[in-house]
């Protein structure tokens, strides 16, 4: 029996090669962590481990509160591949290019804002929010996904740097949609607040002072000599 | 730059720098060629730059840089059909010492005053100079380190510091050890002297923090645990090593990133930490697994320097770019995504 049927190269990351095919006729995606030449290999081995191991942990642990973020579905520490469950949709980078899906997008932009706030509230920071590391499907909607600098965290900071990321993303990569941020924080601050985690319930700031910390980020971010 | 506006004759530009501790004027020919700049660099003292001090430097010398330019052999002045200069970002006293010898200049020659923006010039050199077309920069100065690529007509910053900018990350972490400004090229050899002597060199007990937020850095957690390194025993030319590896590759990975991100295939260089050796070497071999190129420019495009004002400068002049007289006032917070890039 074939385990792992490849069927074809999704991705090749700044630090992973993304593959998609059926592990255990299940559809996957099998990630595989890439050793970078051009860094130290002490400093590359711990990097490796230390972000495949946080993105496992942090993947079961939010599939267990419920996120929509995929199943991990087997891992090999020693070779440094991860399988997981394959989400449905595509990345944002190329839903906000493509005009057959227009219409959903302040949806999706809504959307995006309550999964990260959801995400927020288990106590967990993102760290790489970038449009290639959220994925759209018109029927299932958003899903997170790359978890590889992902942190448990309930300081602000780290929250708001979540949407810096993105900020910065958006403004970048999709200028066309001036006000797409807005869109994002509003869902950001009407997510439903639901399944927090006992961890992180009481020091946990809430949207309103993570949306406040932003803006002191937005602009902090400048120019200093 | 194929397009036939940018292959015009555009008349000799000159181009005046003076964003931070540099003050230095630079041209270019009717094709677009640059020629070597003038400049006069402010030492900063104990606690880094004083935006003060060095605009007192920046006036002082800059009689005689208008002079030594001006009677250059190379050119006649009544060939000058423009005089550019950085509006921004930078600080502010040191940017209006260049705005006003660019007013005085463009007003006696009676030619357009054009101001351009200081980190789209560092892109704009560094293409002419690599013959490089699309690329993503990696932009590593003493202020400023910033990933950005051109996305929709624009030079998008697609990620950057969150504190400190690698270079003074760098000079500070020198001048508590008594190393002189700039502190980069010191460090540099004492990390090459620690390989040297130790080859193939562990990491191990010289862990520094590695801080990659998405396209975002940032430097001074780093610089502060190199600190105790060094205090708690560890040899300076070993620390000055790992500080190097941890903080090169921090953006090196943030810039592939970027081309990750963005699909491109080339990597751009620019700022005074892109003279250094292992940070271009990383470059090299992370473009080069990805199937791509990492150019950088010769040292003396790598720094501030006039001449890639002047070459921004030409290009915005032969597409109608120019600066009124009202319009010169210096922009400290400049964005680099408010230029609107016509000639590519
Ligand atoms: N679980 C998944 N389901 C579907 N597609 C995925 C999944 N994980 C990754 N991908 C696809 O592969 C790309 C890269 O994966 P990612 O985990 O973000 O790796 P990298 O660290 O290289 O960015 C994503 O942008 C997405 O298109
Ligand atoms: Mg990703």
């Amino acid at each position: 029996m074939q385990v792992w049927e490849k069927e074809c190269r999704l991705h090749v990351g700044a630090e992973a090669v993304v593959d998609a095919g059926l592990w255990l006729g299940r559809p996957a995606i099998r990630k595989e962590r890439r050793p970078r030449s051009w860094r130290h290999p002490d400093l590359d081995a711990r990097l490796t481990k230390s972000r495949m191991t946080s993105e496992a942990r942090m993947l079961q642990r939010l599939t267990i509160a419920g996120l929509p973020v995929p199943h991990v579905l087997a891992l090999d520490m020693g070779s440094g591949w991860m399988m997981q469950e394959r989400r449905l949709g595509r990345p944002l980078i190329e839903c906000l290019r493509d005009p057959a899906v227009a219409a959903s997008i302040p949806e999706m932009l809504a959307a995006t804002g309550r999964a990260i706030r959801n995400l927020h509230a288990q106590g967990a920071a993102h760290g790489d929010l970038t449009t290639n590391n959220l994925l759209w499907d018109e029927d299932s909607g958003i899903s997170l996904i790359d978890f590889g600098l992902a942190r448990w965290n309930t300081e602000v900071e780290r929250f708001g740097l979540d949407l810096q990321v993105l900020h910065e993303c958006l403004s970048a990569s999709h200028p066309e949609y001036a006000d797409a941020m807005e869109q994002v924080l509003s869902g950001y601050s009407t997510a439903e607040a639901a399944g927090v985690v006992d961890h992180a319930a009481e020091q946990l700031a809430s949207a309103a002072q993570v949306l406040s910390r932003f803006e002191q980020i937005r602009t902090r971010v400048r120019y200093h000599g | 730059m194929a397009s036939t506006l940018e292959s015009q004759d555009s008349g000799i530009v000159l181009g005046i720098e003076s964003t931070a501790h540099t003050f230095s004027i630079g041209w270019v020919d009717g094709s677009g060629e640059p020629s070597p700049s003038v400049s006069a660099s402010v030492t900063p003292k104990e606690g880094g730059i004083h935006p003060r001090e060095a605009a007192d430097h920046h006036v002082d010398n800059s009689g005689e840089i208008v002079q030594r330019v001006l009677s250059s052999p190379e050119f006649d002045t009544a060939d000058i059909s423009a005089v550019a200069f950085s509006q921004g970002p930078g600080l502010g006293p040191c940017l209006r010492v260049g705005a006003s010898v660019a007013r005085a200049l463009a007003q006696r020659l009676e030619v357009p005053l054009v101001g351009v923006n200081h980190c789209v010039a560092h892109i704009e050199i560094g293409r002419q100079q690599c013959g490089s077309n699309d690329p993503v920069l990696l932009y590593v100065s003493g202020g400023n380190t910033q990933v950005i690529s051109r996305l929709s007509g624009r030079y998008r910053v697609l990620g950057e510091t969150l504190d400190i900018g690698i270079g003074n990350m760098l000079d500070k972490f020198a001048r508590n050890h008594d190393i002189p400004f700039p502190g980069g090229p010191r460090i540099e050899t004492l990390a090459e002297q620690w390989l040297q002597n130790n080859p193939g060199a562990s990491l191990d007990g010289l862990e520094l923090p590695y801080a990659v937020q998405g396209m975002d850095l940032a430097f001074s957690g780093i610089m502060t645990s190199a600190l105790k390194l060094v205090d708690g025993g560890a040899p300076l030319d070993a620390v000055c090593w790992s500080l190097q590896e941890h903080s090169f590759a921090a953006c090196v990975e943030v810039a592939e990133r970027a081309l990750a991100h963005t699909g491109k295939r080339e990597l751009l260089l620019g700022g005074g930490v892109a003279c250094n050796e292992r940070l271009r070497s990383m470059c090299a071999s992370m473009a080069s697994e990805r199937g791509g190129v990492s150019h950088v420019p010769a040292r003396g495009y790598c720094i501030d320097n006039g001449s890639m004002i002047a070459t921004l400068g030409r290009l915005q002049l032969l597409h109608g770019v120019t600066t009124s007289l009202s319009a010169s006032g210096v922009r400290q917070d400049l964005r680099t995504d408010e230029t609107d890039i016509l000639w590519v």
